[in-house]
């Protein structure tokens, strides 16, 4: 979970998480408003530097986190390009049953925009998620109403991800040291007992949880601070004038 | 199998995101209600989100090596009801999203949609109507587990489907053609996943079943051990 830890531990930590949280979310929509390749490209372009010369991730994790969404994203829009229904380039053909794969020109179009527009809004959102912790975007959340117990069960949750993350850890470690993985059979047989054990671990963890917020005088109400951060009147600024000029750009510019 | 950020086109992302709230609302609801008889449910949903999302970090074995991993929707549904899963899968996606990467904001809505209302049904209802028939234990998990990852899929085909319907053939085109494409990881993904629900519930009944059944589980008696 390295985006956690950079989440944590990046330059602008102490930027106040609405101020990121706006830049992010008007790059988005821009991205997703355009209707030419050449903006969305701008916006990860953008997002990119704000997030390694601004935030100061490393580009060597960076580029490693950012491989497998744009990967499963080529897989996506290879999908979007072809067709079996026949088009202007063909490709192959299956003897058996009567299919052509083809590119179509409208296919690849579709698909050049869809993988633009994509890769702007992935990195936007990588771009929040790399400088912002998840305690800050559930205060965010709180803060614009989102529904109390969503929030509850959220926080609930990510406390305890990271508990059982460690778990799953050492029980994999024990089981591969016992060869557990070395047959497909097995591993699944390994994998059953892992998700059975954090399985049953989470009921007793749960009850454990209850069982300490009673005894500390809980009104079925969980109540949490946020950090205090300031606002600041020229990131503000900063942010609102790119995200508007960007979104305007993505209304105005017709392929 | 989630819809990456931005890959739909602005309409389909706001309405698919419409169509959920209201999903996640009633489920929201429900949890509501259930909770103010058992305090101790809004833990235990909320422990269970976490454990939903250690389970999409798993890899599992799968016969084309490609990388898949379990998503816990069917045997949440089985434990839960279909109505509260639809907030968890919520929760669970929106941390996807941000700590790993994976799905998105603006494909949230149309995420949450497959993931945890049709999914769930399907596995739900499969898991009733055939526990109803009197087919053994093992077998109506296996395919409420399995059906649950299938229906999640096709969803997910017919999303994109609309989204970007053939230039010649079409929704029906487009749709057979996602359905094509993702089924290689899909299908064996379903039935490695069924596979493992019944190993985990068994699992599970072996060494709890008494802690469970104190919780409100329905899970089968003890004649019907798996």
């Amino acid at each position: 979970m390295y985006i956690d830890t950079y989440a944590y531990s990046n330059r602008w930590r102490k930027v106040h998480p609405g101020e990121k949280g706006l830049f992010a979310l008007l790059c988005l929509t821009s991205a997703l408003l355009s209707r030419t390749a050449l903006l969305p490209l701008a916006v990860a372009a953008i997002t990119i530097t704000m997030t390694v010369l601004g935030a100061g991730i490393p580009w060597r994790n960076y580029l490693r986190l950012a491989l497998l969404p744009a990967l499963f994203l080529l897989w996506s829009c290879l999908a979007l390009a072809v067709s079996f229904s026949g088009g202007e380039i063909h490709l192959a053909e299956i003897p058996f049953l009567h299919l052509t794969i083809s590119l179509s020109r409208q296919g690849i179009d579709q698909a050049e925009l869809a993988l633009a527009r994509s890769l702007g809004a992935s990195l936007s959102l990588l771009f929040l998620a790399l400088t912002t912790p998840m305690t800050e975007i559930m205060g965010l959340l709180r803060s614009l109403g989102a529904p109390r117990l969503m929030i509850e069960l959220m926080t609930i949750a990510y406390r305890q991800i990271f508990v059982f993350l460690e778990i799953t850890g050492q029980i994999r470690a024990a089981q591969e040291a016992r060869l557990g993985y070395a047959s497909p059979r097995l591993a699944m047989k390994s994998l059953a007992g892992l998700t059975g054990n954090i399985l049953l671990r989470s009921l007793s963890r749960a009850r454990q949880n209850h069982q300490a917020l009673l005894a500390r005088g809980y009104d079925s109400k969980l109540r949490f601070l946020s950090p205090p951060h300031n606002w600041s009147p020229r990131n503000l600024a900063a942010a609102v004038a790119a995200g508007i000029t960007l979104n305007i750009l993505a209304l105005a510019i017709h392929p | 199998m989630h819809i990456m950020e931005g890959f739909l086109p602005v309409a389909h992302a706001a309405s698919w995101g419409a169509v959920s709230t209201v999903c996640v609302g009633f489920g929201l609801r429900s949890i509501a209600a259930a909770v103010k008889d058992k305090p101790e449910l809004k833990m235990l949903l909320g422990v269970s989100a976490a454990f939903t999302f250690i389970l999409s970090a798993l890899k599992l074995p799968s016969v084309t090596g490609s990388c898949s991993h379990p998503t816990g929707t069917g045997l949440g549904a089985i434990l839960f009801g279909p109505l509260a899963m639809a907030p968890l899968a919520a929760i669970v996606l929106l941390f996807q999203a941000i700590l790993l990467a994976h799905g998105g904001l603006t494909t949230l809505g149309a995420n949450i949609f497959s993931m945890g209302v049709v999914g769930p049904l399907a596995g739900y209802t499969v898991y009733n109507l055939a526990r109803k028939c009197s087919i053994p234990a093992s077998l109506s998990i296996f395919m409420a587990a399995s059906l649950a990852d299938l229906t999640t899929y096709a969803t997910t085909a017919a999303q994109l489907a609309f989204a970007f319907p053939d230039p010649l053939g079409g929704f029906g085109a487009s749709l057979v053609k996602f359905l094509g494409i993702f089924a290689v990881t899909q299908i064996p993904l379903a039935i490695s996943e069924g596979l493992l629900t019944v190993l985990i519930y068994s699992f599970i009944q072996k060494h709890s079943s008494d802690e469970l059944a104190s919780l409100g589980f329905n899970l089968p008696g003890e004649e019907e051990r798996i």
